[in-house]
């Protein structure tokens, strides 16, 4: 029995869906009604889903940015891990609502969470 | 802290961050399950000292590792073991992660 | 102990052996007393289409129907469904297109294990 999923996001946006697929999975958790926290991590080439000036429209694609913005509707939680973030592209605008974390709270996110899913 | 079960499908050179198993994991017990193609760390012995740096146990399936033509008679961390015994680990643990 | 494993399925009937892990796994699952669950997501929808017919390669739609009849639950996507122009009546006996919001966060809840098989 679980209350509780964490959506481990792995790939960089738009070369695959599964950003936009995790999201919308942790989406429909929140909006369930039956699990009360689904929460989305970036890690690695998924934190390339946190720059703010991505524009999907470009390749006339669904918009991952909305997609997080959609799970602030339901207080869903959205983190990115900085260093990975860092390392990839520097220090560029994120979009409005994800926080910036280190590993040490990324292994907190894991044990609070009874499930974890990657994307 | 909640023991970790890692879980590999692809090769050892294919794209497969090893780090996260260290970066997610930290202190906390950490095992590497290898289905399918990940079954090839258990005999590239580079990949294989890379991947026991960074986990304490090492499981692999034996009909996978057979299918390859390698034997099942695999030591140091690595254990060879069948489906039923996956899902026991897959229980045991605290999480499953598929990297 | 009883427990509950949720298999998230994300690839494909026959694009690798993703979709024969997922059954053996499940089938192992059955073997020690355990209950399964199986969702299908993204192109993992297509192991439910009903009339595989592989001359040489396992039939995993078979192999889920068996799962079936032995307790498995086994729900796939609708939204990917239709994206993949597969519909409700299409399924192999035994697995349901469903959602992610009413069957996969009922499975979320009852499982006490989650395993993804994505790439």
């Amino acid at each position: 029995m679980s209350q509780s999923i964490l959506i481990l996001a792995t790939k960089a946006p738009y070369g695959t869906e599964d950003f936009f697929a995790g999201a919308r999975l942790s989406l429909a958790m929140l909006a369930s009604g039956s699990i009360s926290r689904s929460t989305v991590l970036m890690v690695g080439d998924g934190t390339l889903n946190a720059i703010a000036s991505q524009n999907p429209g470009a390749i006339a694609m669904p918009s991952n940015p909305e997609a997080i913005n959609d799970l602030a509707d339901f207080e869903g939680e959205v983190y990115v891990l900085e260093e990975d973030l860092k390392a990839r592209v520097g220090d560029l605008p994120i979009i409005d609502g994800v926080k910036k974390i280190s590993w040490e709270k990324a292994r907190e996110l894991i044990s609070d969470h009874e499930l974890v899913t990657t994307f | 802290m909640a023991s970790i079960l890692f879980v590999l499908l692809k090769t050892p050179h294919e794209n497969v961050n090893l780090e996260l198993t260290t970066d997610l994991g930290g202190q906390s017990k950490k095992a590497a399950l290898l289905f399918e193609d990940a079954v090839y760390y258990a005999v590239d012995r580079k990949a294989a000292k890379h991947l026991a740096e960074h986990v304490d146990e090492i499981f692999v399936i034996s009909d996978d590792l057979a299918a390859r033509g390698f034997e099942c008679d695999i030591g140091g961390k690595f254990k060879a073991i069948d489906y039923g015994q996956a899902v026991d680990l897959i229980m045991n643990y605290d999480r499953t992660v598929t990297l | 102990m009883k427990r509950t494993l949720l298999i998230h399925l994300r690839s494909g009937s026959m694009m690798n052996m993703d979709s024969n892990l997922a059954v053996k796994l499940a089938r192992a699952a059955l073997d020690r007393g355990h209950n399964v669950r199986i969702f299908g997501y993204g192109e993992g929808i297509t192991v439910v289409k009903e009339g595989q017919e592989p001359k040489r390669f396992p039939n995993v739609g078979k192999e889920l129907t068996e799962l079936a009849e032995r307790g498995a639950t086994i729900v796939v996507c609708e939204t990917c469904c239709a994206a993949r122009g597969i519909h409700r009546g299409e399924e192999v006996k035994g697995a349901k297109v469903g959602s992610l919001t009413n069957d996969l966060s009922k499975f979320v809840s009852e499982a006490d294990r989650i395993v993804t098989i994505a790439r």
